[in-house]
């Protein structure tokens, strides 16, 4: 009797599904859309861990900035964004923009937001403790900064500061209650089963440009090669960070597109300064030009990315770079600087200086060990044995720190604030500085940066660091790390962005 | 008597299993290369290349997790937090592991006894069959399949399958919840390839038992073997399996986790491969822990059965020695 | 030994036969190539990706443009070698350890009985989980995981065996007259119990070798570029649409690997009168 009454519901709930659908059929962009990604969501609370980025991605959630597809910052729920002072700004919010409950965006909830983001999210704190709030009026608020910086608009884009309802979350974090969710996004929360599925209904209220698509569901498929085979038999429309070996799958087949857009990365070489070696700067110097990057990104990413010619060339705001640097492969210089520096080679076998041979451990984790090994058979063919370690990320971390390594990989993000992303990168206390590069010359320009103002000068220095760095290839950079969005061909209107978790759902993209 | 005495003796030495089990993991944990603040902050495409950001960040991270006091007191937390059922948080998701493994056992749980099905009725279908027509081509034939299928590697296998079920002739359905749909392929792949030590298993026991003097009785009485099969060969001679069908669910628990990992099922076998990857150490201790702890239930529970169902057991206390 | 009194059956025992002789062509072409093969698994060639089966390739090409056949090959030199090394370790802590429980009897057998069942009734993939996940995956911690468990079986057996041995009228007569502990454990037990153990030991390999390689294909076993079997499989499965050649040719070596030392295992055990079947049947 029991199962009979599911039975009937089931019945009735599928004839009510099979209706609905004809009617809706009479407007091609009505149809529902499924999206397979890693994961959906840490939380439901946008002040929660690594949550706000995925409701960014989802549609769901709305920063005061926002970054665009070809890298610039433009506001979102703010209006405009004005410079007063060189250590103040302020905010005008966008008039009529509610969140999904009917509350109105104003100037105190957005300081509320902030202001419970700013006390619950230690992913945020780095970046929101150097801001500091005030409403002014009912509609916008000024933003202070300690020391002038030019970066507060991209500071204001940061992925986790997104403008929430405090009052419906409440002072402590309420990490699963969907009854509390209160965004402004062009979608809603309709449904959410924790690492499972979460269904999105369309905001009729949304402010901005309403999108095509009434329902996404979207389910979590950790597993690169499962969500490629999802979309491949047809059960996914949309499938995101898949890997270049997925992919490669998927390229072939008539009814996918495969997004190729290079992520803002470099995938880099990081070498340890304190190994004699490569004290050397013609030994680095050799390493890089000994590196065939086309041929890195045709065996180990599938050619499904394209070759960094220095660490900031990745970066989409700053194409000149990317004739700067390492944009050709040269074995032949590259032996000739190791033939120079001593570093000589008998009868095809390892090079060596003073009977010690330029041999060293090069680590990879995560995807990069095909990369590792093509550049291991890329350097041989010069007299240089480089052993591949493949390891998992806490081991090269914690070789790092006791200073045991000689090279690893890792691809830190190139976009952003160029000057805080360079010095992270290349003065002497960035945390992504692993192996000790500090130069006279370069710090000096980091010292000129922090005092420069003038957006202009501070581009040509920027310029100049760059090709200051990459002279003394303190680090070899790669190519950007690549991971792919595949979509069905019926899906229309897809805008890839750089930043693959960044505005996946956009208000044009439906289903045929 | 002898009952509660057996059961009482095997609460004890499961629950000093347990201790130990738990004892060993804390020690690994302490043992263990690595930092796991730097995995769960590994995620530098996100990261913001400013100078004492990273540090900081760090640092708060090591306090959540409880991470910055001794080592003395992090085990007193610990066995403190066990004895709750708190096994702590996950540290990818930052979400309570019980509710993790909560989550994530259904899947398993589905498997492991789908495939147990699986695996009994083929097993006792042919394992009658070969017994049967002991030396004959059938049971030669049915030998050589088994022979076959135990060389037979299961990713390999399962990773066919899919292809072929999942994408060639889409007929199975490879996301969604737990359900047959979801179910049937990996849990028949489990089941069929672990089917032949237990098939072969039953066709020992069946022919020994056939050639008991009761039977042999039997038979002189003009019984026919396949009603002596019914009526007492099988129970007399699958008796000492049970205890073998009860060490294979728990076999089928842990080794669902290929399996699970080629379709890409939602159980606890993945979820702790998954863990180890991320070095997410309260995850893992939580997967050994339930499991052994599901092992010791299972032990209990066949050891257990026999006194119920043998009478010799009931009444000395001893299981099969 | 036992082995011997029996050449004549084995010779006529057809799965005997089949599995040695597929052994054999198995451990010679391996080790051919290991001697004769100028291979070398570092030159890649891009221009040679994916290539399906052909003359000069027989089993294609992998993605880095090498030949799928010779990778193979050298793969079968790290998984026989580190199974049977981790085989014969785990044969001698299984034979002293039974001959120990079933010679001495008494609390010492009770201790390790005790503990035989403790590691018996759990799952074995559960304790190499437990060390690549605190010790970081390698094939090195696979293996150390794997003797942890694996001599259970092997002392079980030889216990099993000792105890029916030590009650053999000429057995205690030996002890009557006076024999050493030393003689009678390797004058007399050592011996009886080698050959139906190395028997057993011929199945579990093919077992070992089934766990070895399914757990590197997890990815908590050899590391890459090591060319594991397991591993092998694992780094093609991604390219099962466009190259099936890089899961099916180091899936079938296994296969067949496991196999022959199936037949040949179980072919020699149905022809040994020295163990009961039963027994081995449960493990």
């Amino acid at each position: 009797m029991k199962h009979f009454n599911y039975l009937a519901a089931i019945l009735i709930l599928a004839c009510g599904i099979f209706l609905a659908d004809n009617v809706m059929a009479a407007k091609p962009s009505s149809k529902p859309l499924v999206v397979a990604s890693p994961m959906l969501t840490h939380t439901l609370d946008p002040a929660g861990f690594e949550s706000a980025s995925f409701m960014r991605g989802m549609g769901l959630a709305e920063g005061l900035m926002r970054i665009t597809k070809e890298g610039k910052i433009v506001p979102e729920l703010a209006e405009s964004l004005t410079r007063i002072s060189p250590t103040r700004w302020e905010i005008k919010i966008r008039p009529h923009v509610r969140f999904w409950s009917g509350k109105a965006v104003d100037a105190k909830a957005v300081y509320n937001s902030l202001e419970r983001t700013r006390a619950l999210n230690t992913h945020a704190t780095p970046i929101i403790q150097k801001l500091s709030f005030r409403i002014k009026d009912k509609m916008s608020l000024i933003v202070e900064t300690e020391v002038p910086n030019p970066a507060v608009p991209f500071l204001l884009a940061y992925f986790d500061l997104v403008i929430h309802n405090a009052e419906s979350y409440g002072p402590e974090l309420n990490l699963f209650d969907m009854k509390a969710m209160d965004l402004t996004g062009m979608f809603k929360m309709k449904e959410f089963k924790a690492n499972e599925t979460a269904t999105l209904e369309a905001n009729p209220d949304y402010w901005g440009e309403k999108p095509l698509t009434r329902k996404i569901t979207w389910i979590e498929i950790a597993d690169s090669q499962a969500r490629a085979m999802a979309l491949q038999s047809g059960q996914v429309d949309i499938a995101t960070k898949i890997s270049p070996e997925s992919a490669i799958g998927l390229e072939r087949l008539p009814h996918i597109r495969l997004i190729k857009r290079p992520p803002a990365n470099t995938r880099t070489i990081y070498l340890n300064l304190k190994q004699p070696y490569f004290k050397e700067q013609k030994v680095r110097q050799a390493l890089a030009w000994a590196v065939d990057r086309q041929a890195v990104v045709d065996l180990a990413c599938e050619g499904l990315t394209r070759p960094a010619t220095t660490w900031l060339s990745s970066n989409p705001a700053y194409p000149e770079t990317q004739s700067h640097g390492y944009t050709h492969y040269d074995p032949r210089k590259a032996s000739s600087l190791l033939d120079e520096a001593g570093w000589l080679q008998k009868s095809g076998g390892v090079r060596s200086k003073n009977g010690i041979p330029l041999r060293f451990t090069l680590m990879s984790w995560g995807s990069a060990k095909p990369v590792a090994e093509v550049l291991q058979s890329q350097w041989r063919k010069i007299g240089i044995d480089a052993r591949v370690l493949h390891v998992d990320y806490g081991i090269i971390s914690a070789k790092r720190k006791k200073g045991d390594w000689d090279a690893s990989m890792e691809a830190w993000s190139t976009f952003g604030d160029a000057a805080a992303l360079l010095a992270g990168q290349f003065s002497p206390n960035g945390p992504g500085n692993y192996g000790g590069y500090n130069n006279v010359e370069t710090n000096r320009l980091f010292e000129q940066l922090s005092q420069e103002q003038d957006l202009q000068k501070r581009r040509e220095l920027i310029l100049r660091l760059d090709r200051q760095i990459i002279e003394q290839t303190p680090t070899i950079p790669l190519h950007p790390r690549p991971y792919l969005t595949a979509i069905n061909r019926k899906v229309v209107g897809f805008e890839p962005h750089f930043r693959q978790f960044d505005r996946i759902i956009t208000p044009g993209l439906y289903k045929k | 008597m002898i009952v509660l005495k057996l059961l009482i003796y095997r609460l004890i030495r499961a629950m000093v299993l347990l201790w130990i089990v738990s004892l060993m993991i804390f020690t690994l944990i302490r043992l263990a290369p690595g930092d796991p603040v730097d995995y769960i902050l590994g995620a530098n495409d996100l990261a913001i290349g400013d100078t004492g950001t990273i540090e900081l960040q760090k640092k708060q991270v090591r306090k959540n997790l409880g991470l910055d006091v001794t080592a003395t007191q992090q085990y007193l937390n610990w066995i403190k937090r066990l004895a709750l059922f708190d096994l702590g948080n996950s540290y990818r998701s930052g979400k309570s592991i019980v509710s993790e493994l909560a989550d994530r056992l259904p899947a398993t749980l589905y498997l492991a006894g789908a495939a147990f099905l699986v695996q009994v009725s083929i097993a006792l279908g042919f394992g009658i069959i070969a017994s049967l027509n002991e030396d004959r081509w059938a049971d030669h034939l049915i030998r050589l399949i088994g022979v076959l299928f135990v060389a037979l590697p299961s990713f390999l296998l399962g990773l066919i399958l899919l292809e072929i079920f999942a994408i060639r002739y889409p007929v199975y359905d490879m996301i969604g919840q737990v359900s047959f749909k979801r179910m049937w392929l990996p849990a028949l792949t489990l089941g069929v390839l672990t089917s032949p030590p237990v098939m072969r298993l039953i066709r020992v026991n069946l022919i020994r038992e056939y050639s008991r003097q009761y039977i042999v009785f039997g038979r002189s009485k003009g019984l026919g073997k396949k009603r002596l099969v019914g009526i007492h060969a099988l129970g007399n001679g699958l008796l000492p399996i049970l205890s073998v069908f009860g060490v294979n669910l728990a076999g089928l628990f842990s080794g669902s986790v290929i399996i699970e990992s080629i379709f890409v099922l939602p159980g606890i076998g993945r979820y702790a491969v998954e863990s180890i990857f991320a070095r997410d150490y309260p995850a893992i201790t939580g997967y050994v822990l339930l499991i052994t702890f599901i092992v010791i239930l299972l032990n209990l529970f066949v050891g257990l059965s026999y006194a119920f169902i043998d009478p010799r057991v009931r009444n000395t206390g001893y299981i099969t020695k | 030994m036992k082995l011997k009194t029996h050449l004549p059956d084995t010779v006529r025992s057809p799965m005997v036969v089949s599995g040695f002789l597929l052994l054999l062509a198995i451990i010679l072409s391996i080790s051919t190539f290991q001697f004769t093969s100028d291979y070398d698994p570092a030159i890649f060639d891009a221009g040679n990706r994916f290539n399906p089966p052909s003359v000069s390739n027989p089993l294609g090409t992998d993605r880095y443009g090498r030949d799928v056949l010779s990778q193979v090959l050298l793969g079968g030199r790290i998984t026989l070698a580190t199974c049977s090394m981790a085989m014969i370790t785990v044969m001698f802590i299984g034979i002293t350890f039974g001959i120990v429980a079933g010679y001495s009897g008494g609390i010492v057998d009770r201790i390790l009985l005790s503990l035989i069942d403790v590691l018996l009734s759990f799952p074995s993939t559960v304790l190499a989980i437990v060390i690549a996940g605190f010790f970081g995956p390698s094939l090195k911690n696979l293996l150390i995981a794997v003797t942890c468990f694996w001599w259970v079986r092997f002392a079980q057996i030889t216990r099993g065996m000792v105890l029916k041995i030590i009650h053999e009228p000429d057995i205690e007569a030996a002890v009557a007259i006076g024999a050493s502990r030393f003689t009678i454990i390797f004058r007399e037990l050592l011996p009886r119990v080698t050959g139906p153990i190395i028997i057993l030991a011929t199945m579990e390999l093919g077992k070992l070798i089934l766990t070895i390689s399914g757990l590197s294909f997890l990815g908590l076993g050899a590391q890459p570029p090591t060319p594991e079997w397991g591993a092998l499989l694992s780094d093609g499965r991604v390219y099962l649409t466009r190259a099936p050649h890089l899961i099916f040719a180091p899936g079938i070596a296994i296969f067949l690997t496991v196999l022959s030392l199936n037949l040949l295992g179980e072919g020699l055990l149905s022809l040994n009168k020295g163990l009961k079947k039963e027994e081995v049947e449960l493990l």
